[in-house]
């Protein structure tokens, strides 16, 4: 699976891409690879509040529910809302298209804390290893 | 954890695996939206090892089976197969099973989660008797082949007369090369097709002689996942989700498991169950939602809590959300308008005649 090298990620499977203190960010093809079936997204509100590490979106396939991350701190200026009626959209362009959130950092300081591609296709070897067993 | 004797093939096809009740299983290989959809209009193969068996051998065997299982063994045809429960002395579910009477043992297909349980409930109730009860779930491999294509797979690999035979219907035959295999015309998809049990070392040659002959038929091999969803479709119960042991036969709608007249353990509490009535039913609904209604919500009528969900999913079939789940039986009847709480969302949700997806014939 290509790993953008134009963004940042986070071991929860989470993209940001960087734009000033403006953070777009969404789910990596992997997450939405293992959800797989997906059937609803529940994005954040307009002007919610983010914490880093802190669940701010919810993806759900027929399998199960799953948290999304925020993956840095700030308040929520964008949200995706076509995504709820085109899942496709999340579903075959991940990076693009299905994106989720555009977040204003609170602490553009954060971006040092996220994994470059180089650090996040390690995680997904890791993964991978694991999953093998 | 526990490997099933076909696990290599799973870890070779790249599914995704998981820990269900101490086994390695694959929870899907692809998707299970496309593994749901290949068992309703083709034909696909689950690796069902993980389940266990017991058999029952001896003069006394049929005594055994009779007072441990709700169903009455010695009503049951040789050759045919037959849905029992396992219950308390207090009429509550310990397990549902499946009875396969042959000449000289009766077959006893358990759930996984239940297998040491189940051996014990069975060795109680021979104690004393001229019976042995086997745990034998290790020593086989147990396959399932689903779909309207199961025959046209099947055909070629067996010598037995698949045209006669019929539902919960089974024989011994030679399947892949592998003498004596025990062959059933059963399932648990709501799809025509068998299920094998034979020894754990021929496993993987008969699961590939099945893969291979599929493959005009569009086979695939079918995951944990997409068997939950094809069994919710057909509205059959799972245990630890619609039956448990806090709830009896009659309020699960499994009465067709339960012989009255037979001499079983729980049979007094049912006939008090059968003279009060039930209070509680299973219900199955339709949620008005995109969000999966999921196992353990609760079910409101009038806004307040009345019963829970004990299965959901989205229905790739009937291109809707489903559920089952248990209310007082005033909220039961067909059309009753109620609701689900998925996280705090209250969701509409209709109740509806099961099973929610029934094959043509």
């Amino acid at each position: 699976m290509p790993v953008p090298d134009d963004r940042k990620y986070t071991k929860s499977h989470e993209w940001v891409k960087i734009e000033g203190d403006l953070a777009v960010t969404g789910i990596t093809e992997f997450a939405v690879k293992a959800l797989a079936d997906l059937v609803y997204v529940d994005l954040p509100e307009i002007a919610d509040l983010t914490e880093k590490g802190h669940p701010f979106a919810e993806v759900e396939s027929v399998k199960a529910v799953a948290d999304v991350y925020a993956p840095v701190s700030g308040e929520v200026e964008e949200i995706n809302e076509d995504l709820v009626d085109h899942l496709d959209d999340l579903a075959q362009d991940p990076y693009g298209k299905g994106w989720l959130a555009k977040i204003r950092m609170s602490y553009p300081e954060e971006e040092k804390e996220l994994l470059s591609a180089e650090e996040y296709e390690e995680v997904l070897a890791a993964e991978e290893a694991e999953g093998a067993h | 954890m526990k490997k099933t004797p076909l696990h290599e093939e799973h870890l070779r096809r790249k599914a995704r695996m998981i820990d269900f009740f101490g086994f390695h299983m694959p929870v899907m290989y692809t998707s299970i939206i496309e593994e749901v959809k290949c068992t309703r209009a083709r034909v696909g193969i689950f690796d069902l090892c993980h389940m266990g068996r017991i058999v029952v051998t001896g003069p006394e065997r049929e005594d055994v089976v009779r007072r441990a299982v709700s169903k009455n063994v010695k009503k049951v045809p040789v050759g045919a197969a037959r849905y029992g429960l396992l219950l308390t002395p207090e009429g509550t579910v310990k397990d549902d099973v499946l009875l396969y009477r042959e000449e000289d043992r009766v077959h006893v297909v358990i759930n996984c989660a239940n297998r040491e349980r189940d051996h014990r409930h069975f060795l109680e109730h021979a104690e004393g008797c001229d019976a042995v009860v086997r745990n034998v779930s290790d020593e086989q491999t147990m396959i399932a082949l689903q779909g309207p294509a199961s025959a046209r797979v099947l055909a070629p690999l067996t010598d037995a007369d698949l045209d006669g035979l019929g539902y919960y219907r089974f024989t011994r035959a030679e399947v892949a090369g592998v003498p004596r295999v025990l062959l059933s015309r059963t399932g648990y998809t709501g799809e025509d097709g068998f299920e094998l049990f034979f020894g754990a070392a021929e496993g993987p040659a008969v699961w590939r002689a099945l893969l291979e002959s599929g493959e005009e038929h569009g086979i695939s091999p079918i995951g944990l996942g997409a068997r939950d969803v094809l069994r919710l479709e057909a509205a059959m119960p799972l245990y630890g989700q619609e039956l448990t042991l806090e709830i009896n036969p009659f309020e699960a709608d499994v009465g067709f498991g339960v012989s009255m007249k037979s001499e079983f353990t729980g049979r007094e509490a049912l006939l008090r169950v059968k003279e009060e009535g039930i209070r509680r039913k299973r219900i199955g609904f339709e949620a008005e939602s995109r969000r999966i209604p999921r196992t353990g919500m609760d079910i409101l009528a009038g806004g307040e809590k009345v019963g829970w969900v004990t299965s959901g999913t989205y229905s790739p079939t009937l291109e809707k959300n489903i559920g089952m789940g248990y209310v007082p039986v005033e909220h039961a009847e067909i059309g009753a308008a109620l609701e689900v709480d998925v996280k705090g969302k209250r969701i509409p949700a209709a109740v509806v005649e099961m099973p929610f997806y029934k094959r043509e014939r």
